[in-house]
């Protein structure tokens, strides 16, 4: 088992005027190579975790608590210039709506070169240009070099920003949501291309998404947010067959999968406690196994198998449970 | 034959855009009964969001027949169509900018109601809040201050106040999260018994689709290329677009894997007319022939495709197996 | 049957158009100006010190004292009775000339965007004609044409004004036309109209608050600039323009304030119809 490349520890961050935290003591293993899925629905902070990771959290977003640690240092505790130089040659990101994220005033090659020569300091790269667009599939290569970003197509935008990020060879990839919005053909085309060059460099790749199907056909390692926290974090075999946290039990009983004939998991009864905000489990307040202690006290993250971790106290009650069961559901043909 | 309730042949739609002309609809004919739930599968460019927006008449097509139990409505001028929007409605796939941000949820669904000369309204209104379990403090909240998945079934609420026949929906779980999208899928299902609705369920998630739809249309760059019952074409997916397009969904479950079936070239422009089949450009299996305009070739009942391969007669050339799991 | 979701679990649910922002100082200043105003407004019209058009040949041009707290002009009328009946007249002219403008202009501009074709190409060029003046000299011209007097005064500055609303109107439902709130409004089935008052404008209408508020600001300095012209209201009406008119040759022989206290009143008027647009600007701009 490979030593991690980067730990979060603890992680607590909170924007300004606001009494809840919006990440509370975060916590996240991201193995040296190889795919790991962070998962959770919107609201439940996991894009910005990778921005806290990266140093580019929003203004009035500030850390609380915790640590990030990537090769023995504490990215939390570096300067702005120093963090700078850690994006791009340490830690490469791209991001959702890949258009937007380009120069539309400089063609793609241009941006290309300009980001290859800032990374590795060799001026003139332009002839660098085309052999990455090449790298990352783009069709005709020395055509679109020249190109605008408004005249190229979302997923062509999004394989730009690969080639940009490809020129630095970081160790580690955070996609943070890459293909959402993308046609499944090319979204499919996206993620195998990621999967090739991953390979080939060796880097870790943390894939921030919404959609599980991705997740089960790329990620090794997979952890659950929600509410700010991480409330599983599993190999994703373990994930998908046997979850050992109730929310994610949930998510696996209410996938809809294109190869199953329909049929519908619903919720048996109604839960929506009333749960003050802070202390205790993030997700009692929609738990069909909530107990009183549940709501009152912590939970921390345990070791529930090899490489699997759970945050709930009553996991082991839970175990023998099916997936319906722990997600407090019943399924029904329509 | 039954006439079906809502029908569509030889739709055409072109706009300008900037001083070019898309051509979102190139000749679509297909026919829903009374009662079914219709999936529309394609990816951008396709033309499905034109197509709703035909049907309710939110855009004028520039050719073809729209029929409404039988009465061609293509024409109609606007007056006349606000009637037909009693019987005919959409939901919209992002509610937050769907729903008039300054409006409560009551104005929202009451509006309608009013609209049509809805009688009992407020007796309408607390069924309707009934029908899409919602409480009832929601009514004096406005969009902002809903979730995504209350915000969808005031959205819903809205569209079938007046107890409309048809019902469009164009993408209705694409903006919600992912726990709560089999639950809308239920709610809209029982709707459709309760209040004896049509669908055309209008999507680019071929998962969500699977567990709504009776039938399965397939749409690309404004064409049909093949029809027909939901588990026939999953079984059996007879264009080559509809096989690509069936070997790219992500399954979620690490123990199945899948060749993807690639595709030639880049993403196809709707300002282009290519001549035969739209997909040709970026078909693998592409030959002379499909240079030509592709008749759809039956490939089993009520299943049919436009595609060479698909011809009966011995036409098929192997094709990569799919490997899906399919129970 | 039980739905699972519930409302989101991060961070403060927005709970509706007002903004938990304290009021800045600028709005509160504004306010308290107009506040000020109107209570001088009132209190003149009710029981002015003295009668603002009574001469009185023995107190000609005597300094602010007793007696006559701000001084008196060079027929002998108090000029603190005269600054509060002016504040009547041309707070009356500004809330007259901004109501039509306002609703005449928003009106035609809504209607002439949403029903596009030649109506709005009409309504376009008028609007450009009439824009290509400049608003002070177009109510100066209009006024010759009609004559001089209070309603005169408020048609021109009014026609001078309407362009403005008409553009800004026409530019918002221009734009909101294309939502898909607005999109919905009409797969419903609601007839143009509707979606026109009851749907678009009401989200559009902040931009046009600003400018009525600003307007109010400007006819005034308008009013108060044609009669100093000698144009519009004349004297021995009791308005601020004239006032400063009347005043201003005394200017040069020391005795200031006959001109410089109806003057500070167009100013803080001005001054605070500014504030409070800008206050209801950056206020409602935050909402979204």
């Amino acid at each position: 088992m490979k030593a991690n490349l980067l730990t979060v520890e603890d992680l607590t961050v909170a924007f300004e005027g606001q009494s809840r935290p919006v990440l509370s003591g975060v916590n996240l293993q991201i193995p040296a190579d190889g795919w790991m899925g962070l998962v959770g629905e919107s609201g439940s902070g996991k894009s910005l975790t990778s921005l806290a990771i990266i140093g580019l959290l929003p203004p009035g977003a500030r850390v609380l608590g915790g640590r990030v640690l990537m090769e023995g240092e504490d990215l939390l505790s570096f300067s702005t210039d120093r963090m700078r130089r850690v994006r791009g040659s340490r830690i490469g990101m791209i991001f959702q709506s890949p258009r937007s994220a380009l120069n539309p005033l400089m063609t793609v090659g241009a941006q290309i070169a300009r980001s290859v020569s800032h990374q590795t300091g060799r001026p003139n790269a332009e002839k660098g240009a085309v052999e990455l667009l090449r790298k990352v599939q783009m069709p005709d290569p020395e055509l679109r070099v020249h190109a605008y970003p408004h005249q190229l197509s979302g997923g062509m935008c999004q394989r730009v920003l690969i080639a940009m990020m490809l020129a630095a060879r970081p160790r580690l990839l955070i996609a943070d949501e890459p293909t959402t919005g993308l046609d499944v053909t090319v979204e499919a085309e996206i993620l195998d291309l990621m999967h090739s060059l991953q390979e080939e460099t060796g880097m870790a790749v943390l894939l921030i998404t919404h959609d599980l199907g991705i997740v089960a056909e790329h990620c090794g390692q997979v952890a659950v947010m929600y509410g700010g926290r991480i409330v599983e974090e599993a190999p994703v075999e373990v994930m998908f067959r046997d979850p050992g946290h109730p929310y994610t039990a949930q998510l696996m009983a209410t996938l809809l999968r294109a190869d199953h004939p329909a049929d519908f998991a619903e919720a048996v009864g109604n839960r929506q406690l009333d749960v003050p905000a802070g202390s205790g489990c993030c997700y009692a307040a929609r738990c069909p196994h909530a107990v009183p202690a549940c709501i009152t006290s912590s939970v921390e993250l345990e070791m529930a198998g090899p490489g699997h971790l759970v945050a709930c106290r009553r996991r082991q009650q839970l175990a023998g449970l099916s997936i319906d069961e722990k997600a407090g559901m019943t399924r029904a043909a329509v | 034959m039954k006439t079906p309730l809502l029908e569509v042949r030889d739709l055409t739609c072109e706009f300008r855009v900037r001083g070019r002309t898309v051509h979102a609809l190139n000749g679509v004919s297909f026919g829903v009964e009374a009662g079914e739930t219709v999936g529309l599968v394609g990816e951008s460019g396709c033309g499905k969001s034109t197509l709703a927006r035909c049907i309710v008449r939110l855009q004028r097509p520039t050719g073809g027949h729209l029929m409404f139990e039988g009465q061609d409505y293509v024409g109609w001028p606007e007056r006349r169509i606000r009637r037909l929007r009693r019987d005919v409605q959409m939901v919209f796939q992002d509610p937050m900018t769907a729903l008039n941000p300054s409006w409560t949820a009551r104005r929202l669904i009451m509006e309608p109601l009013m609209l049509h000369r809805v009688p009992m309204r407020e007796a309408r209104l607390r069924h309707l809040l009934d029908e899409v379990e919602l409480p009832a403090g929601i009514l004096n909240r406005r969009p902002s201050e809903l979730s995504g998945g209350q915000r969808q079934r005031v959205a819903i609420a809205r569209a079938i106040g007046p107890s409309p026949r048809f019902v469009v929906l164009d993408e209705p779980t694409a903006s919600v999260d992912m726990s709560i999208r089999a639950g809308l899928l239920r709610l809209l299902r029982k709707l459709q018994r309760e209040e004896g609705l049509t669908y055309l369920f209008i999507s680019h998630d071929l998962s969500t689709v699977r567990h709504i739809a009776d039938r399965l249309l397939v749409m690309y760059l404004g064409k049909v290329v093949e029809e027909g019952a939901m588990e026939s074409v999953f079984r059996k997916p007879s264009h080559v677009y509809t096989q690509v397009l069936l070997s790219s969904i992500p399954i979620p479950d690490p123990s199945v894997h899948r060749e993807r079936l690639p595709m030639l070239g880049e993403p196809p422009s709707p300002t282009e007319v290519t001549t035969g089949c739209p997909f040709r450009p970026r078909c693998p299996q592409a030959t002379e022939e499909c240079k030509q305009p592709q008749p759809y070739y039956e490939v089993e009942p009520g299943h049919r495709a436009a595609c060479r391969l698909a011809k009966p007669e011995g036409g098929r050339e192997s094709l990569a197996r799919v490997t899906t799991g399919v129970a | 049957m039980a739905v699972l979701d519930v409302a989101p679990l991060e961070g403060p649910v927005f709970t509706g158009r007002r903004s938990r922002l304290p009021v800045s100082i600028s709005a509160a200043v504004g306010v308290a100006i107009l506040a000020m105003l109107i209570v001088l407004w009132i209190w003149g019209a009710i029981a002015p010190p003295h009668n603002p058009l009574a001469t009185d040949p023995a107190s000609q041009l005597l300094p602010p004292g007793t007696g006559h707290i701000l001084g008196t002009d060079k027929f002998g009328r108090d000029v603190l009775s005269r600054v509060m009946a002016g504040t009547g007249i041309d707070l009356a002219i500004a809330l007259l000339v901004t109501g039509i403008a306002f609703t005449v202009g928003v009106l035609v501009g809504s209607l002439a965007a949403y029903n596009g074709g030649w109506l709005d190409d009409i309504v376009l060029r008028v609007v450009d004609m009439v824009l290509s003046f400049p608003a002070f000299v177009l109510a100066l011209a209009i006024t010759a044409v009609l004559g001089n007097s209070v309603r005169n005064v408020v048609i021109a500055i009014a026609v001078a004004y309407t362009p403005y609303f008409v553009r800004l109107a026409r530019g918002e439902v221009l734009s909101a036309r294309r939502s898909d709130y607005a999109e919905n409004a009409r797969a419903v089935g609601n007839p143009g109209w509707r979606v026109v008052f009851l749907h678009l404008l009401p989200n559009c209408v902040t931009p046009a608050l600003v400018q009525a508020s600003l307007t109010m600001g400007w006819s005034i300095l308008d009013a108060s600039g044609l009669s100093f012209l000698g144009l519009g209201i004349k004297p021995p009406t009791a308005e601020w323009g004239v006032e400063v008119s009347e005043g201003a040759s005394n200017i040069v022989s020391g005795e200031w304030w006959t001109s410089v206290f109806p003057g500070l009143a167009i100013t803080f008027a001005v001054l605070a119809f500014n504030l409070i647009g800008e206050a209801i600007q950056t206020r409602f701009s935050r909402r979204r």
